[in-house]
């Protein structure tokens, strides 16, 4: 058989067959295009993902690692009040606001005229005797607490952004800031957490409740809060 | 090879075919907009030569002038197809006719063919319809992929390259079914008593 013989035999192939070809191509051309929009159709989500994704990153507010640590509750072990972001108690409600390392911030809506106090505990060597010592910075006063520790002017207490001497006595609502960074440099460390009377501890070491299990916390809420004579370490 | 993707913009082959009817030289006008491109590439394959093409392209919107009517095509793509192939396939062979032996001879040669080749020209005649009838019962017989790759190939004379684009898959692939089909092919035609 020759080449041409071959060549001619395929030139008069069956119409049929090349209809089906040409039908069979047209297909494969719109599968083609098809395939394309849809490779367009999902580079377009990726992008729009990967936008969303980077604009997260940027928008969402970063919050410190520390803040997560501070737990609400208080464990039973110690009888200690682990304060996270509120606490309530029948003189108002302490709201924390922000803490840095040398300053604390909270929201206070007293809503009687009792008195309330802060106090922060450090520990450190009393040069006088050279011997391990509790330091106490604190607001009240009329603490006589000289056997148990060295009582100085560690911490200033803030009342609406304004230096006071003690809490203030009058219901109202106040921003409160609590600043330890005398205490601090006078001790070798600090207690976990400031102590305001009938509202527990304000944690401001956080490593200080590392390794304390969230669950055995016991949440804050009207019926849970504790007796303060029972929490209070120091009283 | 690519086919004309701006469809819409076409008109239909119908309204084609239908302007050929009415013997409307639009439709010749009409086919060149839809179907030039393609049919250029499918000269291209054969004959290599642009200006071949070019001559071609004419010889086949003559064909189907003289053609339709009577005829009235399925597919106007593929009737135009197999016009330009035939028309491209002369040309290719005259080509290399004229290579070979370009001189007088030639002529006298062809002279001569004029009144001694009859008979012959009737037996290779029937003998190229029956073996197209074979051949188009085994690329009828094959699996849509092979019978596509098969007519791109032996009647388009696509690139395997081209094939494969088409098919989206690699020219290895298209090779390797190639070596399939011819080997389907030689045993299909030694059945039928064809001596390869």
């Amino acid at each position: 058989m020759t080449q041409e013989k071959l060549i001619n035999a395929i030139t008069n192939l069956d119409s049929d067959i090349l209809d089906r070809y040409f039908i069979m191509k047209t297909d494969l051309v719109k599968k083609k295009k098809s395939k394309k929009h849809t490779w367009i159709k999902w580079a377009s989500l990726a992008a729009c993902f990967c936008i969303m994704f980077i604009s997260m990153i940027f928008l969402i507010p970063y919050e410190p690692e520390t803040a997560p640590n501070i737990q609400y509750g208080y464990t039973k072990e110690y009888r200690l009040y682990y304060k996270g972001n509120k606490s309530i108690s029948k003189y108002g409600t302490i709201e924390f606001i922000d803490f840095d390392d040398n300053s604390i911030t909270l929201q206070f809506e007293k809503t009687t005229s009792d008195y309330v106090y802060a106090t922060l505990r450090g520990y450190g060597i009393d040069p006088s005797s050279n011997t391990e010592r509790v330091y106490f910075g604190t607001t009240f006063s009329k603490l006589q607490v000289t056997e148990a520790g060295i009582i100085n002017n560690g911490i200033e207490l803030f009342v609406d952004n304004k230096l006071a001497s003690d809490f203030p006595k009058e219901a109202g609502r106040y921003t409160i800031r609590i600043e330890y960074g005398n205490l601090k440099e006078s001790c070798k460390q600090l207690d976990f957490g400031i102590f305001i009377s009938e509202f527990g501890y304000f944690v401001i070491n956080p490593l200080t409740i590392e390794g304390i299990n969230s669950d055995e916390l016991i949440p804050n809420s009207d019926e849970s809060i504790p007796n303060t004579n029972k929490t209070s370490r120091f009283y | 090879m690519e086919l004309q993707t701006k469809a819409n913009s076409f008109m239909s082959d119908e309204k084609i075919i239908d302007l050929y009817w009415q013997r409307n030289e639009q439709a010749i006008k009409e086919t060149d907009n839809k179907y030039r491109k393609f049919l250029l590439a499918v000269a291209m394959n054969i004959v290599h030569d642009m200006c071949d093409s070019e001559e071609c392209l004419n010889d086949t919107y003559i064909g189907a002038w003289n053609s339709i009517p009577p005829t009235r095509p399925l597919l106007l793509q593929s009737f135009l197809a197999t016009i330009m192939r035939r028309t491209a396939i002369n040309r290719f062979n005259a080509n290399n006719r004229q290579k070979r032996i370009a001189s007088e001879f030639t002529v006298s040669l062809s002279e001569l063919e004029d009144f001694i080749a009859d008979d012959d020209d009737m037996n290779v005649e029937i003998e190229t319809r029956e073996l197209a009838k074979s051949i188009s019962n085994f690329v009828r017989s094959l699996p849509d992929r092979q019978m596509y790759i098969f007519v791109s190939r032996y009647y388009i004379s696509d690139s395997i390259a081209t094939i494969s684009n088409e098919l989206g898959c690699s020219t290895s692939t298209v090779k390797r079914e190639i070596t399939s089909i011819k080997n389907k092919l030689k045993k299909h035609l030694e059945s039928e008593g064809y001596m390869l």
